[in-house]
């Protein structure tokens, strides 16, 4: 059988924990806007399962971001590095 | 006006109860797994011996086996959330997926039960065996109630549900 979990090396890489910690929004209360079981949001969060465009929209609808802020080919810098260099640029 | 949910949306909902969360751990799924084939086991030990027993008792150990098998069988579908037996329509994409997983899975293991137990009812009737008519019943029986539970075993023990 082909292996659930995902090859050491990320198939996809995601915000969607800082933006739901930071909106407090539980797994529960995203899975309901998103129209899935609060557990697929968790493996979404492990990056344990790679959403369906569609879903992934929907996650992104439900946050009020742009898709490409929840989920990235590549990995995200961190949020305090993207604060802090952003006020750095406009001092 | 709201609908009244479907079958399978309360069937989805049953399956899905909190309450029911220390069944959602590998060791318990392990265990019931267990316990099922004890059941089917049993069932066949009792069908055997089933001449050298008056029918009440016989009769009265089906119907404890079969009440537990209900209770085990139950128990494994609940720590499994139901995806092997929900329709697609009360799953989401990640359910859904998994359940096409258990299917093609289900149907290899599924193919290998079905060899056995022909070739077991072929070797049965050999003029070499001459098995005796409690082996005739037991390998259909047994064969038919494993091959209806197959994909709640295979849920159990090889997906992340």
């Amino acid at each position: 059988m082909k292996k659930q979990v995902p090859d050491e090396q990320p198939q996809f890489y995601t915000r969607l924990p800082v933006l739901r910690a930071e909106r407090g929004m539980s797994r529960k209360e995203l899975a309901e806007l998103a129209g899935v079981h609060y557990q697929t949001i968790g493996y979404l969060e492990r990056g344990e399962y790679s959403p369906s465009l569609v879903l992934a929209l929907r996650i992104a609808a439900a946050l009020a971001v742009p898709l490409d802020a929840v989920f990235s080919l590549t990995p995200f810098a961190s949020m305090a590095d993207q604060l802090y260099n952003t006020e750095g640029e406009n001092r | 006006m709201t609908a009244s949910p479907t079958y399978q949306q309360r069937r989805a909902a049953r399956l899905d109860d909190p309450s029911m969360e220390y069944l959602r751990t590998p060791k318990a799924r392990r265990l019931l797994a267990a316990g099922l084939i004890g059941v089917l086991v049993a069932e066949a030990v009792l069908i055997g011996t089933a001449a050298m027993m008056p029918v009440a008792v016989f009769l009265g150990g089906m119907v404890v086996l079969i009440i537990v098998m209900v209770f085990t069988l139950g128990g494994l579908k609940a720590s499994t959330r139901g995806v092997e037996e929900l329709s697609p329509d009360v799953l989401d994409e990640r359910q859904a997926q998994i359940r096409g997983l258990v299917y093609s899975m289900s149907y290899k293991v599924l193919s290998v039960v079905f060899v056995i137990t022909v070739v077991l009812m072929l070797l049965a009737q050999s003029p070499g065996w001459a098995a005796p008519f409690e082996v005739m019943v037991i390998i259909p029986v047994i064969s038919w109630q494993l091959i209806i539970t197959i994909p709640t075993f295979v849920t159990a023990l090889r997906m992340k549900v």
